[in-house]
């Protein structure tokens, strides 16, 4: 650590002493506000906004990008101050190392396990393509870093507030830490738990990404597929149409009218909604939210195949009209019957 | 004789069309196996037809179908290992080689073998299944086990999902066609 300080200093000291000393001088006026203090109440924000952002399903990119960078740069500056690169002392500035803090086996674990997650941290995001494309695993993996930081900075914290009796005592400063490092630690592991644990839905739920007509999705296929699929594929879709037939034993199948030209709606539904499909008849109608699978169109390699369907999956019955086979088509309709109500 | 030409032909068509089979409700799923984990999917979403008379088979997949238990594993299946958004569908195309030996008219279970291509992630092969043919009560039912390795159809598993999931997948097919 020695040889890495000296090295630092040599190539980087005047910039980051600069850029450390004006951080030390916020300090010295907020005297009883730490400067990992103020990391801490960042990582619980960043922690409160990714539970808000899971529970409302918002995709914001740059948010976990920002907050994993931000999460890196903490550790960064934290594991060089951890590396005695300033070489100051001074007792009304606990953010300043003493010149040679004398490390147990204890405090040696806690850097290590903190390196650990910084460096896990950076080898999900190298090693998992659009990792931090997900506002969840951005947070985690940044709480995981601020974790880290508390990991390294703690360790050595306990070993300087020893030498600096007069300023806080050891328990509060062990109690400050404990509370601003528990709700990031336990943010990133309830984030991860969720992450990994969280079952496939078999309904398309929530609000629709596209809300259509079959005829202009089937239009937006045949125009640019290569488009279309990007767009559409994976995506809810939301749309009515008026049921041709029901098939299908371990999951449901009902086909719909596209209204356009030769294609059929596959809609294909859980067996765990058969009770509300129960009554549906060709003729009536449905107001359905399902997962675009794609097109499926007859080819010359796969002549068999000669039914031409736009493939829906993971559908949900929202509404149904009994008796009303235009719906889907331009012309407006009645309330239909709300799946939800009992009947 | 021009009139009897002419109905011997109408049979012919007749009962040669009469013999494709056809779903949309065929199921597929897969299996991946290692210490590390056990990872299954089903996709009840396959469109698959067959022709009697000539043995031909044909299934298509929609990638998008598939269901697993996990989310996370759907969503890494769907986005990153078979990028459904490009690829959205997987297809094979086939015939049974001792179709001759199937009897449609007569109920039972039949072993053959199907040679076929098989088209996944963007890319072909030729493949060799081996599979069942049953028939009852005039439906057609395929039944077919095979491996498939993910390396072969240029399909990556990142370095920290390597321990979960094997890169031989074990494919079963099991649908039933009805004569359409």
């Amino acid at each position: 650590m020695q040889l890495a300080a000296a090295l630092l200093k040599i190539d980087f000291m005047p910039t980051f002493q600069r850029i450390m000393s004006h951080l030390i001088f916020v300090n010295s006026i907020m005297k009883k506000i730490h400067i990992m203090t103020l990391a801490g109440v960042g990582g619980i924000l960043l922690a409160v906004t990714g539970i808000v952002a899971m529970y409302t399903r918002e995709t914001l990119g740059l948010v976990p990008l920002i907050s994993g960078l931000a999460g890196l740069l903490v550790g960064m500056i934290t594991i060089l101050i951890a590396l005695n690169y300033f070489h100051k002392e001074d007792a009304t500035h606990p953010v300043i190392l003493s010149h040679k803090p004398t490390l147990n086996l204890i405090q040696l674990v806690m850097i290590v396990s903190g390196l650990a997650a910084i460096a896990w941290a950076v080898f999900l995001g190298s090693t998992q393509p659009g990792f931090y494309g997900s506002i969840r695993n951005g947070l985690g993996a940044g709480c995981m870093v601020i974790a880290g930081v508390y990991f390294i900075y703690f360790a050595f914290d306990v070993a300087r507030t020893a030498e600096h009796p007069g300023f806080r005592n050891r328990k509060s400063i062990l109690f400050d830490y404990l509370v601003v490092f528990a709700v990031p630690v336990v943010a990133a592991g309830w984030s991860v738990y969720r992450l990994y644990s969280e079952e496939a839905g078999t309904v398309t739920i929530g609000e629709a990404d596209f809300t259509l007509k079959p005829a202009a999705l089937i239009g937006e296929f045949e125009k640019d597929a290569e488009k279309a699929n990007a767009t559409y594929i994976g995506k809810s879709v939301r749309f009515s149409s008026s049921v041709i037939e029901l098939a299908g034993d371990s999951t449901i199948l009902v086909k719909l009218n596209s209204w356009k030209g030769e294609y059929t709606v596959n809609c294909n539904f859980d067996k765990a909604q058969k009770e509300k499909l129960a009554s549906v008849l060709p003729g009536d109608s449905l107001e359905v939210q399902c997962s675009c699978s794609g097109l499926t169109k007859p080819s010359e390699e796969m002549s068999l195949l000669s039914e031409s369907s736009l493939d829906m999956t993971r559908c949900n019955l929202l509404k149904w009209y009994k008796n009303k086979p235009n719906i889907g088509t331009d012309l407006e309709h009645p309330e239909g019957r709300d799946t939800q109500s009992k009947k | 004789m021009k009139s009897y030409l002419a109905a011997a032909l109408m049979l012919t068509a007749f009962t040669a069309q009469g013999q494709v089979y056809k779903t949309s409700t065929a199921v597929i799923k897969f299996n991946s196996t290692t210490s590390a984990e056990t990872i299954d999917a089903t996709n009840s979403q396959v469109t698959a037809a067959m022709d009697a008379a000539s043995g031909a088979v044909e299934f298509s997949v929609p990638i998008n179908s598939f269901q697993f238990k996990k989310a996370l594993m759907q969503k890494h299946f769907q986005e990153n290992y078979m990028e459904s958004s490009k690829y959205p569908k997987s297809t094979f195309k086939g015939t049974i080689q001792n179709n001759k030996a199937v009897n449609y008219q007569k109920d039972g279970t039949y072993n053959v073998t199907v040679k076929g291509k098989l088209t996944m992630h963007g890319v072909t092969k030729d493949v060799t299944i081996p599979g069942k043919v049953v028939v009852s009560g005039g439906k057609v039912s395929l039944k077919a086990d095979f491996t498939v390795n993910l390396d072969d159809y240029n399909i990556k598993v990142p370095a920290n999902n390597a321990a979960q999931i094997n890169k031989n997948i074990k494919v079963s097919v099991d649908c039933t066609l009805v004569k359409k």
